[in-house]
């Protein structure tokens, strides 16, 4: 049911977006942004319910949290640095797009340090 | 899902618009240059709202 409303709610604000992209080109690309918005505010609240069911595994599998909390923050950075280099890819600027994206996987990278060296050490004890 | 601000925005994109058109026609292009500035503010502020309850969102359910 939802899933019927943010279609039809896409299809009018892209029509809504047309018909002011050739007078105010700016605000277009707003209606997008906050389009874009709602639908990650809706996604979200839906994503938790995911979340929420993988925490209760790990929990009886008793895998530490710490792997746990990292792989949401991942998620998370990931969810929006999509949104911003998309935005931004929009508004015909692909250079900050590749900015944003690149500085999402570095800071990836760095959010998720701890875990690669756990399993690097687990490895090397093993060799 | 609130669908009314989608609409609000692009009521405000087309009120500027005309208003534009408008007051370029009648020759006072400086009045035309601050209608567009203040549509654009008005519009800043709601994509500006929306978007920081969308960060916040995400901050909360992620644990940031």
């Amino acid at each position: 049911m939802e899933l019927i409303r943010i279609g039809v709610l896409g299809i009018t604000s892209a029509i809504l977006i047309l018909i002011i992209k050739n007078h105010r080109p700016e605000i277009g690309l707003q209606i997008s942004l906050v389009f874009g918005a709602m639908v990650m505010v809706f996604l979200a609240s839906r994503i938790r319910t995911v979340l929420e069911l993988i925490e209760v595994y790990v929990n009886r599998a008793n895998i530490s949290g710490v792997y746990i909390a990292t792989l949401f923050k991942i998620i998370g950075m990931a969810y929006i640095t999509e949104f911003a280099a998309e935005s931004c890819r929009d508004a015909s600027q692909n250079a900050i797009a590749s900015k944003i994206e690149l500085a999402g996987k570095i800071l990836i990278i760095i959010t998720a340090m701890p875990v690669i060296t756990s399993v690097m050490n687990i490895i090397l004890d093993l060799l | 899902m609130d669908i009314d601000l989608i609409f609000r925005i692009a009521a405000v994109g087309i009120l500027v618009a005309v208003l534009n058109s408008l007051l370029t026609k009648s020759g006072r292009e400086e009045q035309a240059m601050m209608t567009t500035l203040a549509g654009l503010v008005v519009v800043l502020l709601m994509v500006v709202k929306e978007i920081a309850n969308l960060f916040d969102t995400v901050k909360a359910l992620f644990d940031f």
